[in-house]
């Protein structure tokens, strides 16, 4: 028992260890990624070509003075951060990142992963209420309104490639892919992508948080440790998005010579990239189309997927 | 219909940022490496000495008396060939680069180099006085890149 025990915590510890050196990391790649494509050069005095300069942000971050203004509501002002946070990381326990490296093997995984993120949503949501400023609530309600109906969407777009792997197990989905699902499930796939840009407030949706708009939407108020809570949750939805679409669509650490676990970082990463590409190329869309988008276009092609589908695999 | 199914604009923007992602980022990393300047750029002014190491300056005054800034004072001694400068101050804290005083000199002794970092935590080193004025400017000139 307690040699189970120590392995797992083994496990834990290199994982989120990991997971935390990528998402600060992400910081630099992503200014890195849209500096090059503005054909700027992004961070490059803090160390060799910049590289140090997540590690001085977080010690900039960490050594702030921590404002908590005088309308806000303490606790939950206090506690909405760290519940995104927390959402946030513990997605990663069920990651399979190679056949047997994963923290804990669920077979309904896949759910899991959408309800913990479903509960991530009420962070933000209590932050913009709980800070006591209307670009705040503003910000609040905007991600209430969007994440929830954009979940709809990012789990109907998952429906199609289950019906087809036939489990909720991470496990099991990456290994009923002969073929990557991506080529069965095409739709399925860039309305995931859409839908992954809506769930994790990412630029042309990052309504919750639109700079010209709202400040800075629901975390205006936020300062210091608990901005960066914010900040990280975010990236490490990120990381989570991308690393749902590698096992769900890509057949996650399936590849040919290369160890598994290096095909799943390298498909991840080329998800991780194109969230930061689409960052770089387009500009926030309006509040009105967004919505259209999601429930006029995106909700009637997803259930055409998942009818479709259903007819194909009765007549196959 | 079709390319809008397919998000044809998108892709096409896609396209464009892909493409720049690889092209040369244009930043001139500024302490590091400095762009040459152009050859007419009004930097620093310079009082020019001829082959005999003497100045060339007559101190006839009309620098002083065109400036703008009023930044230039200077005092001359000798008479006819042998004028010469003994006192010659610009205050660079105050010059505006107009060059109107380069180009008003008769005889050619003011000049403009490329040394612009006039940036400085001591406003009394921008005072130049007449031995500041003949210095080679390139010893404060790092190496130019590019």
């Amino acid at each position: 028992m307690w040699h189970d025990i120590g392995l797992a915590l083994l496990r834990i510890i290199v994982v989120f260890a990991v997971a935390l050196l990528f998402v600060a990391y992400l910081t630099y790649l992503e200014r890195k990624v849209i500096g090059h494509m503005q054909v700027r050069m992004g961070p490059m005095r803090v160390g060799p070509h910049g590289l140090l300069q997540p590690i001085a942000d977080g010690l900039k971050l960490f050594f702030k003075e921590d404002i908590v203004p005088y309308e806000s509501y303490k606790l939950t002002f206090y506690f909405a951060p760290l519940l995104c946070l927390v959402c946030a990381l513990i997605l990663f326990a069920v990651v399979p990142i190679d056949r047997n490296f994963m923290i804990t093997r669920l077979n309904i995984g896949l759910l899991y992963i959408l309800s913990i993120a479903s509960v991530g949503v009420m962070g933000i949501i209590l932050a913009g209420w709980a800070s006591g400023s209307k670009y705040s609530l503003l910000g609040g309600l905007r991600s209430a309104a969007q994440m929830f109906s954009y979940e709809i969407f990012l789990g109907f777009s998952l429906i199609g490639p289950l019906m087809i792997a036939g489990s909720l197990d991470l496990v099991k989905i990456v290994e009923a892919q002969k073929v990557p699902l991506i080529v069965y499930q095409p739709v399925a796939f860039v309305i995931y992508l859409i839908a992954a840009l809506g769930e994790i407030n990412r630029t042309p949706f990052d309504l919750p948080e639109a700079e010209s708009e709202l400040v800075a939407g629901f975390h205006t108020e936020y300062s210091g440790m608990k901005f960066a809570y914010f900040f990280l949750a975010e990236y490490a939805n990120l990381l989570i998005v991308s690393a749902i679409a590698t096992i769900v669509f890509l057949a996650g650490w399936k590849g040919p010579i290369l160890p598994g676990w290096m095909w799943f970082l390298i498909k991840m990463f080329i998800f991780v990239y194109f969230f930061i590409w689409v960052r770089a190329t387009f500009p926030r869309y309006r509040y009105d189309q967004f919505m259209r988008i999601g429930w006029k276009i995106m909700l009637p092609v997803v259930l055409a997927n998942i009818v479709v589908t259903g007819i194909v695999m009765m007549l196959v | 219909m079709v390319a809008k199914v397919l998000m044809k604009d998108l892709l096409i923007g896609l396209r464009r940022t892909f493409y720049y992602f690889f092209t040369k980022p244009i930043t001139v990393q500024y302490p590091k490496e400095k762009l040459q300047p152009f050859p007419r750029f009004r930097g620093f002014i310079r009082l020019v000495k001829d082959e005999e190491d003497k100045f060339k300056c007559i101190a006839c005054m009309q620098c002083a008396r065109v400036c703008p800034a009023q930044c230039i004072s200077l005092k001359g001694e000798g008479k006819g060939k042998e004028r010469h400068p003994v006192e010659f101050n610009i205050d660079f804290s105050r010059c505006i680069f107009c060059g109107f005083c380069v180009e008003v000199c008769p005889v050619n002794a003011l000049e403009f180099t490329s040394f612009y970092e006039g940036a400085q935590y001591d406003l009394d080193w921008l005072k130049f006085d007449i031995d500041k004025l003949t210095q080679d400017y390139k010893k404060w000139e790092r190496t130019f890149k590019k």
